[in-house]
């Protein structure tokens, strides 16, 4: 994963030290992260990023250009871990796309990163950029310089790709700039709240509803790939689960799944997905094949068996339960032989998450009258919380499993839900803008192709 | 008739908004057929029409639960009777039972659980006579509270099964 990168040892200290702790040495070996060696809320030196304007060929304008160094820009700033330099403070200015480098001008003002890139229209709605990432300590490229050929309405996905390269190779952790967020979009009042499937690009632009509120609407999921979505709706007048090809819009529903349904996770290679169906007083894990809706049962305790997840290489599914009298996690085989509990703290818990790196599930966790975000380790051990409120749920890993997006809804009669993202060390909560709507149930999607 | 006026507690908003609809179409329908009107004066024609929702109509009162639970306390046993006797001197109508839960819960494990309430009812039910065939459940979880406060006194009010004739009075 860590990439063979000529990284200054000033940048590397300052990246590993201010947020990922050790974490390092195990990521290489694509091993359970240690999260006690992270320094989790404590004070760190961004690392100072120069973004000095990309250089400008025939048929770009200036504001195209400067549109897509602020999306890149947000990207870096939102992580926590860059900082960009005031460009008043710049020295010199890139003019030409292939000369030397002035280093000096750039370690002057202290930065550590430098970008220089080059826009160009090269069809009617096509544009290039060419760019090279430079560390300006140790005065050498990092990684090869890159050319991104794509539509022009593409552009903020131009952007987040041009991000996701700097972000991966300062920090050797994977990219997930570039990719969407499916959630549920609320609007009215609490007790007739109007409730629409709608997706954006994960920094909150270009929302786009998929469902009309007409029904009460749960829980959306992406398809690994990222064309489809399942999710719950009442269309029917009770719970069921549907799925929709986000190219072609196309709704349909799984005739073979009886009665109320609800709760679709899709299985890590898009061919099945698990759910809840209750029967009676019982609500059980199913397993249901996409192809030819082919259901198996997984679970069959007198009990609610919910909210499952796949771990992310399909052998193992975590899920919740209240067989032992209160909810809590439970891991199992994909099979549904082998269910072992793994939490025992006080409190409830629920809705766990496999990250997409297999190392930690993460978890809502009810006590005391307070809601928690936390992670635990497959094996039960290492629990850590890392946000705690009067309600925070539904915790969602974004595609490189170190940011954690999830919803807190605040109380009372004009109480309403919000999208929060943290890191997975406990760092840099922050708040998604989302327009005037309210949001719940974020489900991340795979990096975008 | 006094019975049935008790026990039914309609939603009139809803019934309001449907005779104004009814108002409004015969409006429409006389002045078409008088011919007073030009074509000019009624524009293009076009009425938007929006099906409305059917009349949800509640029998009886509703039953609360506690804290995580699913079982009927003998409290809430005498509300079910009184809408049982009622089913039973009624049997045209079949009946839908919505299961409700507080804030409190994650919402996927809310919808079960609202399952389990909705069940539990309909299990009572029918061991006191009443025709399963006439009676639905539907788990709304937490998705529609009825108190909107964050507070006890709230939500020992949203721990609810609701009985509603399936599809309103008609």
């Amino acid at each position: 994963m860590l990439k063979s990168l000529k990284l200054s040892l000033a940048i590397k200290f300052c990246i590993f030290s201010l947020s990922f702790g050790h974490a390092n040495v195990a990521i290489a070996q694509n091993n359970i992260i240690t999260l006690e060696g992270s320094v989790s809320g404590g004070i760190f030196e961004p690392i100072k990023v120069a973004l000095p304007d990309f250089i400008i060929r025939s048929g770009i304008n200036y504001g195209f250009m400067k549109d897509l160094l602020t999306v890149l820009e947000r990207d870096l700033e939102n992580t926590g871990l860059f900082k960009k330099i005031n460009r008043n403070a710049y020295l010199s200015k890139v003019s030409e796309f292939d000369a030397p480098i002035q280093f000096s001008d750039w370690s002057l003002i202290n930065a550590s990163v430098l970008l220089t890139a080059e826009l160009e229209k090269t069809g009617p709605d096509e544009f290039e950029i060419k760019f090279r990432i430079w560390d300006v300590i140790s005065q050498s490229k990092l990684g090869k310089g890159l050319k991104f050929t794509s539509k022009t309405a593409n552009w903020r996905r131009v952007a987040h790709k041009v991000a996701d390269e700097i972000y991966n190779r300062v920090t050797g952790e994977g990219p997930y700039f570039d990719s969407k967020i499916v959630f549920v979009a609320e609007s009215g009042p609490k007790n007739k709240r109007i409730k629409r499937i709608a997706v954006m690009d994960q920094d909150g632009a270009n929302v786009r509803f998929l469902t009309d509120g007409k029904n009460i609407v749960i829980k959306p999921m992406f398809s690994p790939s990222s064309d489809s979505i399942l999710y719950t709706s009442y269309k029917s007048g009770v719970p069921r689960v549907y799925k929709k090809d986000l190219k072609t819009g196309k709704e349909s529903t799984f005739k073979s799944l009886p009665g109320m349904n609800f709760s679709p996770r899709f299985s890590p290679d898009g061919k099945n997905f698990l759910l809840s169906i209750t029967s009676k007083m019982n609500t059980d894990i199913y397993k249901v094949s996409l192809s030819n809706g082919k259901k198996t049962r997984l679970t069959d305790d007198r009990a609610i068996d919910t909210a499952p997840s796949f771990s992310p290489n399909g052998e193992m599914i975590v899920f919740e339960s209240d067989r032992s009298s209160t909810q809590q996690l439970y891991v199992m085989r994909s099979n549904g032989s082998g269910v072992k509990r793994i939490t025992f703290g006080k409190g409830r818990y629920g809705e766990p998450a496999w990250s997409p790196r297999g190392d930690l599930i993460a978890f809502t966790k009810m006590a005391d009258g307070y809601f928690y975000i936390g992670v635990i380790k497959p094996d039960g051990t290492g629990e850590k919380i890392l946000t705690k409120s009067s309600k925070d749920q539904a915790p969602t890993w974004s595609p490189n499993g170190r940011v954690i997006m999830f919803y807190r809804e605040t109380l009372g009669a004009r109480g309403a839900p919000h999208i929060y993202m943290i890191d997975v060390t406990g760092a840099n909560l922050r708040k998604m803008k989302t327009g005037s709507y309210f949001a719940s149930d974020p489900s991340w999607s795979s990096l975008l192709n | 008739m006094v019975a049935k006026e008790r026990f039914f507690k309609m939603h009139i908003t809803k019934l309001t908004l449907l005779g104004l609809l009814l108002f409004v179409f015969a409006s429409c329908r006389s002045s078409e057929g008088s011919g007073n009107y030009s074509q000019s004066i009624i524009g293009d024609g076009s009425i938007k029409i929006t099906q409305l929702e059917d009349n949800k109509a509640q029998i009886g009162e509703t039953v609360f639960f506690g804290i995580d639970e699913s079982s009927i306390s003998s409290e809430m046993m005498s509300v079910l009777d009184a809408q049982i006797s009622y089913l039973k001197e009624n049997k045209k109508h079949s009946i839908t039972i919505e299961g409700h839960t507080d804030e409190q819960g994650t919402r996927e494990y809310n919808l079960g659980l609202g399952a389990k309430r909705s069940n539990s009812v309909k299990t009572y039910m029918i061991s006191q006579g009443v025709n399963e065939d006439r009676v639905e459940v539907v788990t709304y979880g937490k998705e529609r509270p009825e108190e909107l406060c964050s507070e006890e006194r709230c939500w020992k009010k949203n721990r609810r099964a609701v009985t509603v004739i399936a599809g309103g009075f008609n």
